[in-house]
């Protein structure tokens, strides 16, 4: 434990200094539990949309196997007109001074006019099936914004739960300590100078009747 | 036109495709190594042994394989063709002539690495390998239509056309729509004879055309294009399915009524019969089962007329449709579909 002067100002200081970390400890559980409820809205849209991307996706794959099978050489020529850059708009957020990178939602499902590629001597399946991927792939950017956000939100929640921890258990106490320390210390010290006047006041009457 | 030496030898190669007990006997195969072990058995052995020092997965080397032998195949149906033979002949390579260069330009527009587009390419007719190598060497778009012009193929001229608005876009559709509907019309300007043989290929010319915009109707369909967006898909030539329908159809909203419609509209007693028993969710079976039905034809034409070209052309037809099968099994040894559905999507030989 830290050596404290056990003074009447260094008494105030630590308790000024109590007081302030009992409010930040309140904001900082306030904090928490709006963001656990943040993480817990996003857990559950989170789980939804991964469950249909996973049902989306094995939908898509069982159509691609069977595209291949049937038109394999044509399958991989078209995922060569298919191909395309794509770009993402980042923008961050602000979650209770917490920075959020947030994904913009963007189509990538494309129309056959979209697609610059002529639909003569392609078959249809394998058309539906680009079109099921690029549905996938929708789910994907929105799914990824969702757990980046959840990832940040899960980091924060933890390392104010550590803090709400040291705070709590450790910081808290020592100070009360410290505190209940210095406050025996005065009024023994206090104690002592009612003990040396009364001392004092007894030898002085005696002199005087003397 | 005398074919018969070149029928023989088709007799011949027909003798050594795969028949219904053998696909039967692969469909037995516990797994992908099994089905490969089974497949090593057949004509196919040398290709599988092949492509096995060149691919380390099993699916990968039967790919590899089939493609192999069907690049063989049409390589050897092309050179021991006569030479009156070859306009005729050209009209079914001229499915994969067009097919190999759709593949160059997009993954040359692309920027596909060379060995992937390599991957893709079927080597067929006047594009045989050496063709297709010296095409893959093209720096751009610009440079493969010159390839092409100096190899003297038809399909530089349509590519020609559209090549403005690539340049303008960047876009390739306008250069692949022009040589889809224009190697159609190349064809059919080429075989102008009324011998018998030209009759069967300008049947089949206008059968595929048909098939081609019935399938394109399938496809547009619900996709908002109105009659003046849709003309550009439509290729002129057949008799089953006239320029006005194809455009009516286009503005309709899902495939459900494409087919209604079509099963009033087209009278064609083979696709009638094949739309009439289709189910418009499963679009696959109604693309396999029509392009079944030009293997039947051609099937039916070679043997009334056992001398004709119908018989190489039938030929070619059902070698697709083998490798097809045999692909169909790997893939579902491979992912686990059930016998059942594979059973339902294999077309056996006639």
């Amino acid at each position: 434990m830290e050596k404290t002067p056990p003074t009447r100002q260094q008494l105030l200081a630590l308790r000024a200094q109590a007081e302030v970390i009992k409010k930040g400890l309140e904001l900082l559980k306030s904090k928490r539990e709006a963001l656990m409820k943040e993480f817990f809205n996003i857990v559950e849209e989170s789980l939804e949309l991964r469950s249909r991307l996973t049902e989306l996706l094995n939908r898509a794959q069982r159509d691609l196997e069977r595209a291949r099978a049937l038109n394999g050489f044509e399958v991989e020529s078209f995922a060569h007109g298919a191909k395309r850059d794509i770009s993402l708009n980042i923008r961050v957020h602000n979650v209770w001074g917490v920075s959020v990178p947030d994904i913009e939602e963007i189509t990538l499902t494309r129309s056959l006019d979209a697609r610059d590629i002529s639909p003569i001597g392609v078959r249809a399946e394998v058309f539906d099936t680009a079109k099921q991927f690029e549905s996938a792939s929708d789910l994907i950017v929105k799914i990824a914004s969702k757990e980046i956000r959840l990832s940040r939100v899960g980091e924060v929640i933890r390392s104010d739960t550590r803090k709400i921890n040291a705070i709590s258990e450790v910081m808290l106490p020592s100070l009360d300590k410290r505190i209940r320390v210095i406050e025996r210390m005065l009024e023994e010290r206090e104690r002592e100078e009612i003990f040396r006047l009364k001392r004092f006041k007894a030898h002085k009457e005696a002199l005087e009747t003397v | 036109m005398d074919l018969g030496y070149y029928n023989a030898r088709i007799r011949g190669l027909r003798g050594r495709l795969l028949k219904e007990a053998d696909y039967d006997a692969m469909l037995k195969a516990v797994d992908l190594e099994r089905y490969l072990e089974r497949l090593k058995s057949t004509a196919y052995g040398p290709f599988i042994e092949t492509a096995g020092a060149r691919f380390v997965k099993p699916s990968e080397v039967i790919s590899g394989a089939l493609r192999a032998n069907l690049a063989e195949t049409f390589d050897f149906l092309w050179k021991i063709a006569p030479n009156e033979a070859k306009p005729l002949l050209k009209a079914i390579f001229s499915i994969w002539e067009v097919y190999d260069i759709k593949t160059l330009i997009r993954g040359v527009a692309r920027g596909v690495k060379k060995d992937d587009i390599l991957e893709a390419l079927i080597p067929a007719g006047d594009l045989d390998q050496a063709a297709l190598n010296i095409l893959l060497g093209a720096k751009d778009i610009q440079d493969l239509i010159q390839i092409l012009h100096t190899l003297g193929s038809p399909y530089s001229k349509p590519l020609k056309a559209g090549l403005p608005q690539y340049a303008r876009t960047g876009n390739i559709v306008e250069m692949e729509l022009n040589l889809d509907i224009n190697s159609f019309k190349f064809l059919r300007s080429r075989i102008e004879e009324n011998y018998l043989n030209d009759r069967i290929i300008r049947e089949f010319i206008i059968l595929r055309i048909d098939i081609e915009n019935i399938l394109t109707v399938f496809k547009i369909a619900g996709e908002n294009y109105s009659k003046e967006g849709a003309q550009s898909f439509f290729i002129e030539g057949g008799v089953r399915l006239r320029r006005s329908e194809f455009l009516t159809f286009s503005e309709l909203k899902n495939r459900d009524e494409v087919l209604k419609a079509l099963k009033e509209k087209i009278l064609d007693v083979d696709i009638k019969e094949i739309l009439l028993s289709s189910d418009p969710e499963d679009i696959a079976l109604i693309e396999e089962r029509l392009e079944s039905s030009v293997e039947n034809r051609l099937a039916r034409q070679s043997l009334v007329e056992p001398l004709s070209i119908a018989l190489a052309a039938s030929f070619i037809f059902i070698k697709i449709r083998e490798i097809k099968n045999l692909r169909l099994i790997a893939r579902g040894k491979a992912f686990g579909i059930p016998d059942d559905e594979l059973r339902r999507l294999i077309i056996y030989p006639i």
